[in-house]
């Protein structure tokens, strides 16, 4: 059960406030979400129920960000829980730190990285590329997983991103890094290795 | 940097610190010392160039899909805004 959809109802404030937001932000809540989901289907839902768990959480807004930027932020989280769920249907474990001897050999050589499987090029096949991307995404434990979304995704600038996460740059690049093992670790075992099996 | 820790880092990097080099450089502009570490482990790590390969096309396809700007359908914005007014 998603926090928008635990069945209280709103009152007339409450409801006026959702139809505004969706007349004013509804396109760009709606273009974030397909730019990271592919799945249109998916991306209405999520910018629903983001939406509606928008309401419940108006009063932690406090105004100090513009509402555009606090809705984004309830999408994106919506977004990674996604991802999860997109992970766990294809049935991989969440691992919430690898340790980097899973990545490089006593002798600091890096492990399983094997030759160009080829770039997707029908757009099924692009399709399963980014539902992978994104359950490997899920796949990582949450702190990467923000860091990546925020950074890579989000284009946000590194200031910026340290500040909402309230870390340091360096502490930022070592997250980022690790991210980036994981992730190309996953795509080499759900896609670019698939045919070297 | 001093003059030794420079030379080995030119001469002797490892691939942790290699992909950690990659990665920054998704990030920011890398120092002449970093990019030459990088380009001289590149030469005899074939694992290293893949790894940055496959790096840049998850970052390429991310790019693209995120520049997908189609605006809300308006079935889905009734649909939603039939959602919000149940309520």
């Amino acid at each position: 059960m998603t926090l928008g959809d635990t069945g209280d109802t709103f009152d007339e404030r409450e409801r006026s406030s959702a139809l505004e937001w969706l007349s004013n932000h509804g396109d760009a809540l709606f273009a974030y979400a397909v730019g990271r989901v592919s799945d249109v289907h998916v991306a209405e839902e999520l910018v629903q129920e983001t939406f509606l768990a928008a309401v419940r959480s108006f009063d932690s807004f406090r105004g100090d960000s513009d509402v555009r930027t606090w809705l984004i932020s309830i999408l994106r989280y919506k977004i990674l829980d996604h991802y999860r769920a997109r992970a766990k249907r294809r049935e991989m474990q969440c691992e919430q730190d690898t340790s980097m001897d899973a990545y490089f050999s006593k002798h600091g050589h890096l492990k399983n990285v094997s030759s160009w499987r080829g770039k997707p090029e029908t757009e099924t096949e692009r399709a399963e590329f980014e539902s992978v991307l994104d359950a490997c995404i899920g796949k990582m434990g949450s702190n990467l997983a923000t860091a990546f979304v925020l950074r890579t995704m989000d284009g946000l600038q590194t200031e910026t991103v340290c500040q909402i996460l309230n870390i340091s740059a360096t502490n930022l690049s070592v997250r980022l890094h690790r991210a980036r093992l994981a992730l190309r670790e996953c795509l080499e075992r759900h896609w670019f290795g698939r045919d070297a099996e | 940097m001093s003059w030794p820790r420079a030379i080995k880092m030119l001469l002797a990097l490892k691939c942790d610190e290699s992909t950690r080099i990659i990665s920054d450089g998704f990030e920011r502009d890398l120092t002449s010392l970093e990019k030459w570490s990088v380009r001289l482990h590149f030469i005899s790590c074939g694992v290293c160039r893949r790894f940055k390969k496959h790096l840049q096309y998850v970052h390429q396809q991310m790019e693209r899909r995120a520049q997908l700007t189609t605006p809300l359908s308006p079935e889905a914005r009734e649909r939603i805004a039939r959602r919000i007014q149940e309520r």
